[in-house]
């Protein structure tokens, strides 16, 4: 599966990693250590490098972009209370990765001013439905020299599979 | 010989001259002069002087000379005599006069006892419409020179849900309906016969929990203002009316009147919210609301007009039926909780014939396509359709007839467990505007393989439904109630996001009942978009299928409406509309 454009949950199983998850290097040899640790710390690199580029997404979502980033109604991100814990992987050639998020959005849609009840309301100085829903965020990176960028967002619902094609 | 009730035109369809300014002010400075008529004496002993000074509006000080003449000044400026005319209610005093030389006056509401004003202000030609009332409430209290009182009189929701008859000293009788706490309904039972219903922009002021104060400014028909307020619990009101009738006579009057509660239905907010005014206005450029800002619904304006030749151009380009849903077409946003589509009549072969002509015939080819061919004769002419099955064997169908000169559609309720059916027939080209929809109401038997219609049952036109409001949940944000507030009008409410009744229209409806429960209903939009909208509404699973036929410049279009469905209430208004000798 190695850089597959999809991945599969027993893919994900295998090379995904916890963001916070512990470097476990201690029961290695010496030698397979040394580099162990220097593509431990390359990982942690990457990780925090992505982490900074999604906090700086989010950041943009919330600051009125969500419509132009992601969704014409998505207004804003916030954490799911329940969770679970965000997971990101990497591709075997660590030029791409795959992140999971499980979030809130709040969404804001206007009415089409398609029938004399949309009208109405929109004549009333109303016309938006504001909404709230949790939902999977499927996020693919790519690394473009030393630099790590976004390619593509996924929306999906929280009763579908969080694996969501991208 | 008497005449009968009914106008020649009902108000929507009176084309209301376009009053200058120079007529209006010619029309009102003898009035000015005088104060307004009262059929019943007006009050007397309103005291020497009186001031009212108002939160964020004038301050107004009066001398009576007489119980028909005053001298007044706003906020301190030169003083004007007018003429005035004044009711009482108890505490309350219920004052009214214009100003000679404007097109302004004030109709003012004072409790003696608690020293609070409502002071309404009044103008004529501060809207395109010269003739269109406008209206500024301001709150304040009387200055005897002690304290002020820190209370005000408010805007409130507490009438929501209401309706009262009134009989006023001069004759006049209406329904009124409160179902909303930015509109209002009224039937004018004495001077049009009552046909039907409109809607008009409404405030709703608490005085105190026995006296309330209501207007409405008849926007978009003649302008004219009533405001009046209620003693709810003697059910009695003392009012004024201003505006320009139909034959541009100046009513200008006080009025005493006595009611009858029609009842009390559902309110939506959250309990504890009592908050009134809830559509806001527009502001100015400094951000301050506009005075005499409201949001008034004016569907003419925004009408899509079409002639014949422009409505058979677009027919004939543009028709489709039940489109894939989106956010475009129709009445594409009324169908986000609608029934599934049923493929139970596909492959079936049936007559629908329908007593006095015509007779159609069908052959279903597919869970969304069929042929139809009426009166027996001529080529089968294919259509997109869909079914909904309302009840058990209950279905609501719909088809347009192209090539049929009026581009026809039929929307039929058809009963196979009875051999019963019911079609709205809708058609264009119109007398007003030619993409306005017309309906006609068939009723006939199923012609089928195992099924013996009855000879002589039929479905029937009801007033079962009369007085009943139904909310309408289409989808997300977008929820509705329908009044019927007359055998032939069916009037729609919006809601607010917190569940205030907003904006409110209306239009001529029909009523059919299917089956215990089951009612076949249309409203047209009549100068107002022009769509014909059916519901086949089970009250059984509180659920309605529904097919609205429309015609814009985007083309003639048949789509599926539907919705979730709540009973809000039931006002008892059917002895209002029996014929009596």
């Amino acid at each position: 599966m190695a850089g597959s454009r999809t991945s599969t949950r027993r893919s994900f199983l295998s090379s995904g990693a916890l963001l916070a998850a512990p470097v476990a290097a201690g029961l290695l040899p010496a030698a397979r250590r040394s580099d162990d640790t220097r593509a431990r710390l390359e990982q942690l690199q990457d990780e925090a490098a992505i982490g900074e580029l999604h906090r700086g997404w989010l950041r943009q979502v919330n600051a009125d972009a969500g419509h132009a980033l992601l969704h014409a109604s998505v207004r804003r991100i916030v954490p799911e209370p329940a969770a679970e814990p965000q997971r990101l992987e990497f591709t075997a050639d660590r030029r791409g990765a795959i992140g999971r998020y499980d979030y809130r959005i709040e969404t804001q849609t206007v009415l089409a001013a398609d029938c004399t009840l949309a009208q109405m309301a929109l004549a009333q100085g109303f016309g938006t439905i504001r909404g709230s829903e949790r939902r999977w965020i499927t996020m693919r990176y790519r690394k473009s020299g030393d630099r790590w960028e976004i390619v593509a967002v996924v929306l999906a619902p929280s009763d579908a599979s969080r694996y969501s094609r991208i | 010989m008497p005449g009968t009730p009914y106008p020649r035109q009902q108000l929507h369809r009176i084309a209301y001259s376009r009053l200058t300014r120079e007529q209006i002010a010619a029309k009102l400075e003898p009035i000015a002069m005088r104060g307004p008529a009262s059929a019943s004496a007006l009050a007397t002993g309103i005291g020497a002087t009186l001031t009212i000074v108002t939160d964020e509006g004038p301050t107004l000080r009066y001398q009576f000379a007489s119980d028909t003449r005053l001298s007044m000044t706003e906020n301190g400026g030169v003083a004007v005599s007018a003429g005035y005319g004044a009711q009482q209610m108890d505490d309350l005093w219920f004052l009214t006069h214009l100003i000679p030389g404007t097109q302004r006056g004030y109709v003012l509401v004072v409790d003696r006892s608690s020293r609070l004003a409502s002071v309404i202000e009044l103008w004529f030609s501060g809207y395109e419409d010269n003739r269109e009332v406008q209206r500024q409430i301001y709150f304040g209290y009387v200055d005897s020179g002690e304290a002020p009182p820190a209370p005000r009189h408010a805007a409130t929701d507490r009438l929501e849900g209401r309706g009262y008859f009134w009989r006023q000293d001069n004759g006049m009788e209406t329904l009124e309906y409160y179902p909303s706490a930015a509109y209002s309904h009224f039937v004018e039972l004495s001077r049009t016969g009552g046909e039907l219903g409109f809607s008009a922009p409404s405030d709703y002021l608490k005085l105190d929990d026995g006296h309330f104060v209501y207007t409405r400014t008849e926007c978009e028909f003649s302008g004219t203002f009533t405001a009046y307020v209620i003693d709810m619990n003697r059910t009695q009101q003392v009012g004024v009316r201003l505006g320009f009738d139909a034959d541009d006579n100046l009513e200008y009057y006080l009025f005493r009147g006595r009611g009858e509660i029609l009842g009390q239905i559902s309110r939506f907010e959250k309990f504890g919210d009592y908050s009134g005014d809830p559509l806001p206005g527009p502001k100015g450029a400094d951000g301050r609301p506009v005075k005499g800002g409201r949001r008034v619904y004016r569907p003419i304006k925004t009408m899509d007009k079409l002639t014949p030749a422009q409505v058979n151009q677009v027919a004939r380009e543009h028709s489709s039926a039940f489109p894939t849903r989106t956010a475009t077409g129709g009445a594409a946003g009324m169908a986000g909780n609608a029934l599934p589509s049923s493929s139970w009549l596909a492959g079936k072969t049936f007559s629908l014939r329908y007593d006095h002509g015509p007779l159609m015939q069908y052959r279903i080819d597919s869970a969304e396509g069929l042929q139809w061919r009426q009166d027996g004769s001529g080529g089968w002419t294919e259509a997109r359709y869909q079914a909904y099955e309302v009840a058990p064997g209950l279905f609501l169908f719909g088809h347009l007839l192209q090539g049929v000169p009026n581009h026809d559609g039929h929307i039929i309720a058809v009963d196979f467990h009875q051999g019963l059916v019911t079609c709205y027939n809708g058609f264009l080209n119109t007398p007003y505007f030619a993409n306005e929809a017309g309906a006609r109401t068939l009723f006939g038997v199923v012609e089928m393989d195992g099924i013996q219609p009855p000879q002589y049952r039929r479905h029937r036109h009801t007033t079962e439904m009369l007085g009943r409001c139904i909310t309408y949940s289409y989808a997300p944000g977008l929820t509705s109630m329908h009044l019927y507030s007359t055998p032939h009008t069916v009037s729609w409410i919006i809601f607010t996001p917190d569940g205030h009744g907003g904006m409110e229209w209306s239009g001529p409806g029909d009523f059919v009942k299917i089956r215990d429960g089951i009612y076949f209903m249309y409203w047209l939009e009549e100068a107002c978009n022009g769509t014909l909208g059916t519901v086949l509404l089970n009250l059984n699973i509180m659920h309605d299928a529904g097919i609205g036929y429309f015609c814009g410049t985007r083309g003639l279009n048949m789509s599926q409406i539907g919705a979730v469905v709540r009973h809000a209430g039931k006002f008892d208004v059917e002895r209002y509309f029996q014929v009596r000798t």
